[in-house]
């Protein structure tokens, strides 16, 4: 029953709860009143009083970051391209790249914002922002594996990896809520070993023993 | 009761007969004695026989290229087929048939790095050539694929030799003349000689003849001074080629297209379902339709031969654009010879016509961005004969002295392009040296590259007429080489 809500005072005309984003500030993020909290301290779902359709809405950030990461990707990789096939040389290195860099980019922000969006917004919201993140890139993963030696096995099973961690971090969160009891601590906890997963993504990356895409 | 037996006796016979499993015979053996030199063509002769009717699948594996062949085997005929195979130390041939165990004959090739010399002589006198491996010959070492000519450098042929070789050897030799051979006749029949330096390319100068061995060897160290035009190269070609950029704009298209509509979903619907169902949507759509708008195939030609001679040689690559992951069967095309895959390294499959002793098919895998290409080589009849006479104030009469007509085309002299218009036989234009242009396009390059320097070139682009289909893009020049006035 710790758990740092903010002020009335900086909850939004009429008492309602804006989604609050992933990379947005959590003492903002309004708290529903006291007497509706459940036990433990858990935060409910953000809900604009009780609107599914809402409910229903994506995380606009973590989704814009989703396709920024997409057309960043996207851009070296046609361009890349293009030089190769200019030199005559083989493309598929070039996409074999992008497959990585495209997996590796989304691993990593997954990481970073999954674990701390579920200690913050709890699992659903954690979920559905780690969905943004990902789906957006698919087509052109499709692309670079259209255009790579990669295995389709490696390459589907990378993301269903995905979608699984886009599962299982926000769970940490909400875990690391649970286990802490205080909203400020559990987001510091989860940005740091959401940090830490990152960091270990990136260094287990240069192991040959990483079967990447 | 014994009369009743013997319809019985018979049934059993024939039953015996037909689960009798047939035995197939396989030998191997590999042209020039079993030498070549890394990355060059050569050839296996395949012997095949079954003691029983049957249908057998040949298979012959050099590397990543993979020859398969279909036989109709009859008992007491033995099938031979000389199967062109890029260069490889281990040659697997194999051969089964469905009722028949599969037998297997490994093939070692050995690979010179040093200048392959072939001496088909009869009286087995030694012979050296500086910096060359010398490989004994005798008449059934010889290929009988044009292409398998390339293992060798040179070569010295006696009149026994030449007299032995059959039909197809000889066609080839004939080709590898055309394609400028280095080759030393030793007192060959006056008839063989004629046929040899009519079709001899590079203006005859790579076929010669000589009285004694050791003329020959004097005649190949003088002639290996002379380089004679190289093969084009692959990075050549794809300039010649220019592959348009059509599949890479079609992919900048539909990214661009997807991130747009992706970009306006996110602003104005931002519900979970059209998240997931955009993306997966696109991904469905653009991979629908790279599959559905596939590029013609490309096929470059580029011949090249002496003003006069009866033959020019050329050099063809038939380029496959890769849109999607998968895998494509494509016809060897018939009209062009000595069909392969440009890129050993390219995991390849043909299927060998045995009954027209040629490649039919090549199998290979596609991927988006891959350029896949098969390359060709021969002859070519050559009717245009050009004559160039130099007159006074950096003139330049250009003359059709053939009996066919030019298209318009270009004059390279000097370093310079000068436009030449279509000419009827016998007719003439007058070119003006100093008005020429420098022309930076890849044919013009590469014509003058091309050009040795006391020549001068006509270069014409053929007009790929009611011969192009649909799905064929062609681009096709002749390079017809004169001596400088």
């Amino acid at each position: 029953m710790s758990a740092a809500g903010p002020s009335q005072g900086a909850r939004p005309p009429g008492g309602e709860r804006r989604e609050a984003t992933l990379g947005g500030n959590h003492t903002t993020a309004a708290e529903p009143p006291q007497g509706a909290r459940p036990p433990g301290g858990e935060r409910r779902e953000a809900t604009l009083g009780g609107n599914h359709a809402i409910e229903a809405q994506i995380d606009l950030p973590a989704a814009m970051t989703g396709l920024a990461l997409a057309i960043a990707v996207a851009l070296w990789w046609v361009g890349s391209s293009r030089l190769a096939l200019d030199h005559g040389t083989d493309a598929a290195r070039g996409a074999a790249d992008a497959l990585k860099t495209l997996w590796l980019v989304r691993g990593m922000a997954l990481a970073m914002l999954s674990v701390r969006a579920g200690a913050l917004y709890g699992w659903r919201r954690g979920a559905k922002g780690g969905l943004g993140l990902i789906s957006l890139s698919w087509p052109v993963v499709a692309l670079a594996w259209s255009a790579s030696a990669a295995s389709l096995t490696l390459v589907v099973l990378a993301e269903l990896l995905l979608l699984a961690g886009s599962a299982a971090l926000p769970l940490i969160g909400l875990f690391l809520r649970r286990w802490l009891r205080r909203v400020d601590f559990a987001v510091m906890a989860g940005t740091a070993i959401g940090t830490a997963l990152a960091a270990a993504l990136w260094v287990a990356s240069g192991s040959t023993y990483m079967p990447l895409p | 009761m014994l009369r009743g037996l013997w319809p019985l006796g018979l049934a059993l016979c024939a039953v015996t007969d037909a689960i009798a499993q047939p035995r197939i015979d396989l030998a191997a053996t590999p042209a020039w004695n079993g030498w070549t030199r890394p990355g060059r063509a050569t050839e296996v002769d395949v012997r095949l026989s079954a003691d029983i009717a049957t249908r057998a699948t040949l298979d012959v594996v050099a590397g990543r290229q993979v020859v398969r062949a279909e036989l109709d085997l009859a008992p007491g005929r033995i099938v031979r087929l000389q199967v062109p195979i890029d260069s490889s130390e281990e040659v697997a041939v194999s051969a089964g048939s469905p009722v028949a165990p599969p037998q297997r004959r490994d093939v070692r090739i050995a690979q010179s790095e040093s200048p392959l010399l072939g001496v088909g002589i009869v009286t087995g006198d030694p012979v050296y050539l500086e910096g060359f491996h010398t490989v004994r010959l005798v008449a059934d070492d010889l290929p009988r694929n044009a292409s398998a000519y390339a293992s060798v450098d040179a070569l010295i042929l006696d009149a026994p030799t030449l007299g032995a070789l059959d039909r197809r050897q000889l066609g080839a030799l004939l080709a590898h003349a055309a394609e400028c051979g280095r080759i030393v006749l030793l007192n060959p029949d006056p008839g063989v000689r004629h046929v040899l330096d009519g079709m001899g390319g590079c203006g005859g100068r790579a076929v010669m003849g000589a009285a004694t061995l050791a003329d020959a060897k004097e005649m190949l160290k003088s002639s290996l001074a002379t380089s004679f035009a190289p093969a084009i190269s692959l990075v050549n070609i794809r300039e010649l080629a220019q592959p348009g950029r059509v599949t890479w704009n079609r992919v900048l298209v539909l990214v661009a297209a997807y991130f747009a509509i992706a970009g306006l979903a996110l602003m104005l619907v931002r519900s979970v379902p059209v998240l997931l169902l955009v993306p997966a949507l696109a991904t469905v759509a653009i991979l629908v339709l790279l599959h559905a708008m596939q590029p013609p195939t490309q096929l470059v030609v580029w011949s090249e031969g002496e003003s006069g001679a009866q033959f020019a040689r050329y050099q063809a690559w038939q380029l496959f654009p890769g849109l999607v992951r998968g895998h494509t069967r494509v016809p060897v095309l018939p009209q062009l010879a000595s069909a392969r895959t440009c890129e050993p390294g390219q995991p390849m499959r043909f299927d060998f016509d045995a009954d027209r002793g040629r490649l039919a098919f090549a199998d290979f895998d596609t991927r988006l961005f891959r350029q896949v290409s098969l390359c060709y080589s021969g002859m070519v009849p050559l009717e245009r004969v050009i004559a160039i006479e130099a007159r006074p104030d950096a003139l330049l009469n250009v003359r059709n002295a053939g009996r066919t007509a030019w298209p318009s085309g270009l004059l390279l002299a000097g370093g310079l392009a000068h436009d030449v218009p279509a000419l009827g036989p016998g007719d003439s234009t007058i070119i003006r040296t100093e008005r020429g242009k420098q022309r930076r396009d890849a044919p013009a390059r590469m014509a003058m590259e091309r050009t040795q320097a006391d020549r001068v070139a006509a270069l014409w682009e053929s007009d790929p007429g009611d011969a192009a289909d649909v799905t064929t893009e062609r681009k096709e020049w002749l390079l017809l080489t004169a001596p400088r006035p």
